[in-house]
């Protein structure tokens, strides 16, 4: 589980932050009192960090600058203040990415994906699951001789639940997924992706591997 | 200001001059001095009081239009108390006495009001930024209990304030600019997911192409007039079936991002006053619309050198269009 520290004065936003951040299968700890956050941080070891600019006694750029001296651990700057000199000045710091507060949820967690994402780099252009093996970028789903086309849908949405095989995934989850690779489908369109989704499997022999949790979401198998 | 009513303001003196004359012939009878010699005498007295006049007439003439020229080119006319000439004459000294302390407690009064403008726009702005924690913390708390009408009540405020910092910035956005080439994608692409849920909640489907070319803005500003008129568009959505289509075309030197929805459109007799401010529609839903939307999308495009129209049929569709021009230095830049 990837560990994320919260580095933020306000109670409310880091406590619900931290709930947040748990739901979302993150392990979210909340750093507490600021006098040596530095020494902190350094034994926490996180894999990333989220960081108010407002915080007492040493100011989120420069904690960052000073940080950043130590370790490249991800960072992502959190403001209230959306001015370019704020965000220039951050990412001069090293910051990995910038939110303004009020921040949308979704578009938190998303980005904290993406950044995660961006340390791992070890994305594979052959999948396998069951017999069969997926390939990424073409779309092709092979099973010995026979093959089969996904879509560019149902490959975003195979690639979600797979990621996450044998965990509940919801269905916002994978709208979220969806909308983020600049596909806008609607309810019904991601009903009709995920049936075709399991025909096209069963087809190719593997029985029942998508379920669906009443209530909850889908689960992979 | 002619000769003529110079001389009809100096009738006193010119009077006396003629007394004068008069007398000096008196006198000259008198002494029985020469009948000719006094004439000249008169004569040259006479043109001497003449010249002497014009001569007034053309120094005031050249002082008065000197002061009139100087306050046409001032750019803020009360400073021409700075630029005149000291007057210490016993006509000019009151007038040039008066307008310096007019001007004074003018300039004071103004930078009055200016430094007041300033200090409720810094409070207008550190308002709407100490707001944003307490909207962050309610929009965590909504989504973890996933209360959706929460939510929308949230996506309503963040609206309103947004509004409010970027009204209260709108003289000045040149304080906080940063032009950088932007693909439009990378700008809709936020935009949408964070109105995702209104979106999916009121079943929109969004139609968005051809999003692959690039502008030179600042990202924030755009972003935040964008947002305005796809909000609206969202608003006013009136249809079964609700559609958004966003893209872009390229004319000869401009790139032009549409957005279109089949909405509830605007009447012809509103749409000389959509951009006014405070003007909510004479048919639509008053429902939180504030009439400053559309107002700053007009004054921040007019800022940024963005042309944007719009263009609707009532009851069928809205088309907003934002015109970048497309310089063509940039795509010498580019190939260089």
């Amino acid at each position: 589980m990837k560990k994320i520290l919260i580095i933020e004065d306000d109670e409310s936003v880091r406590s619900e932050l931290k709930e947040l951040l748990s739901n979302a299968g993150y392990d979210a700890l909340i750093l507490e009192g600021y006098s040596n956050m530095l020494e902190d941080i350094l034994s926490i070891q996180p894999d990333l960090i989220l960081l108010d600019i407002n915080i007492p006694y040493m100011n989120g750029e420069m904690l960052l600058k000073t940080f950043r001296k130590e370790s490249d651990i991800p960072v992502i700057m959190v403001t209230s203040k959306n001015t370019e000199i704020d965000e220039v000045l951050s990412m001069s710091y090293g910051a990995d990415d910038y939110i303004t507060k009020p921040y949308n949820p979704t578009i938190l967690l998303l980005r904290i994906g993406a950044v995660l994402k961006r340390g791992e780099k070890n994305i594979t252009d052959v999948i396998l699951y069951h017999d069969l093996s997926i390939e990424i970028k073409k779309g092709i789903v092979k099973k010995g001789e026979e093959e089969i086309v996904f879509t560019k849908n149902e490959m975003i949405i195979f690639l979600y639940l797979y990621e996450r095989i044998g965990s509940i995934v919801t269905r916002d989850e994978l709208m979220t997924e969806l909308w983020n690779n600049d596909e806008y489908i609607n309810d019904n369109a991601l009903t009709v992706n995920i049936s075709r989704l399991r025909s096209k499997l069963r087809e190719l022999g593997v029985e029942n591997a998508i379920e669906t949790r009443k209530g909850q979401g889908y689960i992979l198998l | 200001m002619s000769f003529g009513l110079f001389l009809e303001k100096n009738i006193i003196f010119i009077l006396f001059q003629f007394a004068l004359c008069v007398i000096l012939f008196f006198v000259f009878f008198l002494l029985e001095i020469s009948f000719v010699f006094a004439i000249l005498l008169i004569l040259f007295i006479l043109l001497f009081t003449f010249f002497y006049l014009y001569c007034i007439y053309f120094m005031k003439k050249k002082k008065a239009l000197h002061m009139i020229r100087s306050c046409n080119d001032l750019e803020e006319k009360y400073y021409i108390s700075e630029m005149m000439p000291k007057d210490n004459s016993i006509e000019g000294y009151p007038y040039y006495y008066a307008l310096k302390e007019a001007c004074k407690a003018m300039n004071d009064k103004i930078s009055n009001i200016e430094k007041n403008e300033r200090d409720y726009q810094e409070y207008i702005e550190s308002f709407a930024h100490e707001i944003k924690t307490p909207i962050a913390a309610l929009s965590l708390y909504a989504e973890n209990k996933r209360d959706e009408s929460l939510k929308y009540e949230i996506r309503k405020i963040e609206e309103y304030v947004e509004q409010v910092l970027y009204y209260a910035r709108s003289d000045m956005p040149e304080k906080d600019y940063f032009v950088k080439k932007i693909k439009l994608n990378e700008l809709i692409h936020p935009l949408i997911l964070k109105n995702k849920d209104i979106l999916l909640y009121e079943h929109i489907t969004m139609n968005v192409h051809d999003l692959d070319e690039f502008v030179y803005t600042d990202e924030k500003w755009l972003s935040f007039m964008i947002s305005q008129v796809l909000n609206n568009a969202i608003k006013y959505l009136d249809k079964d079936k609700k559609e958004i289509e966003i893209y872009s075309e390229v004319h000869d030197n401009q790139v032009v991002l549409v957005i279109l929805d089949n909405g509830c459109g605007i009447r012809a007799s509103d749409m000389p006053r959509i951009f006014d401010k405070g003007f909510t529609g004479s048919n639509r839903k008053r429902e939180y619309a504030t009439g400053i939307g559309l107002y700053l999308v007009k004054k921040l495009s007019e800022k940024l050198d963005i042309a944007v129209s719009i263009d609707s049929k009532y009851q069928e569709y809205t088309k907003v269009s934002f015109v970048f021009p497309k310089s063509k230095m940039h795509e010498e830049i580019q190939n260089f």
